[in-house]
């Protein structure tokens, strides 16, 4: 299930935000909702999960 | 986890999060308008705002000066006189609204997700979870 999850250190007012679940074009998507309410960020990198692309497989044909 | 990302600004850029984030700080009918005019302020140094808390309205004491927020190009920004931030309303006002400010953005999208929100609070550090 993809989540949000924010992280709010009270003392500096700093808002961490991990995007979980979702991979390529869609977490694009919802980080550019939490933009639009949060602001510009000062740290924006994608993760080793959001490179991962959906699994095909080749059909391969039998030469016989 | 597919994104990470920070936000360290002291401006708002959602007018109705301010709004929400302000009221749970005890301001709950600030007046909006546009360029509207700061009271107590040096007359040399004049002052305007967009969202305005007068500075009568404030937990029952009178501040040196109104608390204004202007709308800049990042957001709404703090406009708020030195003295009271120190004796008044607290250093760590503008924090504590950041905040607010940011537990409302996590209502948000869980309204916009239609998902759920947990919220957890660990030490100083508040953790909230939105699954959609």
């Amino acid at each position: 299930m993809p989540e949000i999850e924010f992280t709010i250190d009270t003392e500096t007012g700093k808002c961490e935000t991990e995007i979980k679940g979702i991979q390529g074009s869609a977490c694009e998507q919802t980080a550019r909702q939490l933009r639009q309410v949060l602001g510009s960020p000062t740290t924006d990198r994608k993760t080793a999960e959001f490179h991962i692309k959906p699994q095909s497989k080749r059909r391969v044909g039998s030469n016989e | 986890m597919s994104k990470y990302m920070t936000f360290e600004s002291q401006s708002f850029p959602n007018r109705e999060l301010l709004l929400d984030a302000l009221a749970e700080c005890g301001f709950a009918s600030p007046t909006q308008g546009s360029n509207l005019p700061l009271k107590g302020w040096d007359k040399k140094n004049p002052q305007t705002a967009d969202i305005v808390i007068g500075r009568g309205d404030v937990m029952g004491q009178s501040l040196l000066g109104d608390v204004g927020f202007k709308k800049t190009a990042q957001g709404y920004v703090a406009i708020i006189d030195d003295m009271d931030l120190e004796y008044r309303l607290g250093k760590d006002f503008v924090v504590r609204l950041q905040n607010s400010y940011h537990e409302a953005s996590a209502r948000k999208m869980a309204k916009k997700l239609g998902g759920t929100l947990i919220k957890e609070r660990v030490g100083k550090t508040i953790k909230i979870r939105v699954k959609f």
